[in-house]
């Protein structure tokens, strides 16, 4: 992770990011990955890398990296094959340097800014520990593999959560995409049925009064809404304005919920003009930043192509507009 | 009137029922029934109708992968009979996610609706640079090239394949499709592609379309 607080101040971020370390074993074990790609765990991207040239996380999930050091993709899932999911080992929630990261966040940014920490929603940790089309098929084709794995997910979940909120983290981001942008990924009814009762289960066990829970996935996700408002989600993420009316979404929802980002990664910021960029700054604070609110940010990962003159008139305009209420 | 018998084999595929599929496909074979009519006849039209549950959002990605993972083992089945009657794929495809992009899963989806509609498929995977495209289309006689990217800045390396594709001598045997979640029809015609879709599910009428396999029908 970058130290790019001076940035991150002078832009006006409200928010500051911490992570779940590794165990003090795999980190003797371990070295920093390759900038940029995010294939590690932790504060410094830990990884072991194997003889094959793939980094391995602590989990076991490996990876490598595309030919322009961006983005990484899976070779190996540790439950690829398994007959039970009780083959793998959760990382132990009682080790204490794996919330070290969060105590010192906290203690630096604690009087100024809210400190969120990310995790996976459920569904996206099955899938990495399983592998993405196998879990897929898991959850047509073996019932009691997808239920004993989604249930002891969900038991290290509510441990590892009760201890970044004791470590004071204010945010828990639970992220992992379930739709694309034309629709769910997995049929609705599915997730209702499965992960809807086990997020459930995790926010109410682990809710202390303060804390925010933070729901991310890309895509067309509107259709679970609703029910993410339901089990007390109180953030939802990215709302990507080119698959959904984030206006008619603000109008059905919106004294429910806050929506963080919404703003274009796909059309706006990269191929608008500066002047295009203020506008749509201007008018999601002013159809979107009321009633609980909004937290402005871009949709996606900013990518090189954006001009450095958009992303800084997004802050810029913000700041103004805000300013100006 | 159509053969009775089969109806079962459609049914198995929509629903993903491996085992059936490969029991009735072989049941269907050992009774003498031509693969390419048990192909053509009973499992493209149950792909067809699995494509049109996801368009119509009642099938989800779990549902396409076990439908097609059941289409694929009776397909197994079957391909040495094709080979041996050298019956020919409809068109054979070159697909692949463009240099520098890693998101597969709607490349293959489209790879496994375009399997199921008899099209034969050359999957050169992800991060995959012009030149492999390039070779492939060239070895393999492509009648069609599919380019996959997710990213804004990874789309623009379309237009460097097809670049590629027309700089080898190649543009003419070949149609170009693209897709991806940042592509649109007017991307797709400002690289010189020769059409674009935008989702998974209008992948085979889109193939169907530039290389003109229906309009000899009235």
């Amino acid at each position: 992770m970058h130290d790019d607080d001076q940035i991150k101040d002078m832009l006006g971020f409200d928010f500051r990011q911490a992570v779940i370390e590794p165990s003090a074993e795999f980190a003797s074990t371990a070295v920093p990955g390759p900038v940029e790609a995010y294939v590690g765990v932790g504060s410094r991207d830990l990884v072991r890398i194997l003889p094959t040239g793939e980094f391995e996380d602590d989990r076991g999930i490996r990876r490598v990296i595309d030919s322009t050091n961006t983005y990484f993709r899976f070779t190996h899932h540790p439950l690829r094959g398994a007959e039970s999911p009780d083959a793998f080992t959760f990382p132990n929630p009682d080790l204490p340097e794996r919330y070290a990261h969060i105590s010192a966040q906290v203690q630096r940014f604690k009087d100024r800014y809210m400190v969120q920490v990310e995790t996976g929603n459920i569904f996206r940790d099955a899938w990495e520990l399983r592998g993405f089309e196998q879990f897929l098929m898991d959850t047509r084709l073996n019932h009691a593999f997808t239920t004993r794995l989604l249930d002891r997910i969900t038991d290290h979940k509510i441990a590892d959560v009760s201890r970044m909120i004791q470590a004071g983290a204010d945010i828990i981001q639970m992220a992992g995409d379930i739709a694309s942008g034309q629709g769910m990924l997995i049929s609705p009814a599915w997730w209702r049925a499965e992960i809807k009762p086990r997020l459930a289960r995790v926010i109410t066990a682990t809710r202390r009064p303060g804390i925010y829970y933070y729901f991310h996935s890309d895509g067309a996700m509107q259709t679970v809404i609703p029910d993410l408002i339901d089990i007390g989600f109180d953030i939802i993420d990215p709302l990507q304005p080119e698959c959904m009316d984030v206006f008619a979404l603000k109008h059905q929802y919106g004294t429910h919920i806050t929506f963080r980002s919404t703003l274009s990664s796909q059309r706006t910021l990269p191929f608008g003009s500066v002047e295009d960029v203020r506008a749509e700054v201007r008018a999601r604070i002013r159809e979107l930043g009321h009633d609980g609110g909004l937290i402005l940010a871009p949709s996606n990962a900013v990518q090189p192509d954006v001009p450095l003159a958009n992303l800084l008139a997004v802050y810029d305009e913000t700041l103004k507009s805000v300013g100006a209420m | 009137m159509p053969p009775l018998g089969l109806e079962a084999l459609s049914v198995a595929i929509i629903d993903g029922d491996l085992a059936r599929t490969k029991g009735l496909v072989q049941r269907a074979i050992d009774q003498g029934t031509p693969p390419e009519e048990i192909v053509s006849r009973w499992m493209v039209p149950a792909m067809a109708e699995v494509g049109a549950r996801f368009e119509r959002q009642e099938y989800f990605v779990p549902e396409m992968l076990v439908s097609a993972r059941a289409m694929q083992a009776g397909l197994a089945l079957l391909k040495p009979l094709l080979t041996q009657r050298e019956v020919r794929p409809v068109a054979t495809v070159v697909i692949g996610t463009v240099r520098g992009d890693l998101h597969d899963i709607g490349k293959n989806l489209i790879a496994m609706m375009l399997e199921g509609a008899g099209f034969q498929i050359v999957d050169l995977g992800v991060d995959v640079p012009a030149e492999q495209f390039v070779q492939a289309v060239r070895e393999h006689q492509a009648d069609v090239l599919g380019l996959s990217a997710l990213l804004t800045t990874t789309m623009l390396q379309m237009g460097v394949v097809i670049r590629a594709i027309v700089d080898a001598g190649l543009r003419d045997n070949v149609r170009v499709l693209v897709g991806g979640a940042p592509v649109t029809a007017r991307f797709a015609a400002e690289v010189g592609a020769d059409g674009y879709g935008e989702s998974a599910a209008v992948a085979v009428r889109m193939a169907r379309k530039v290389l003109a396999l229906d309009s000899a029908a009235p």
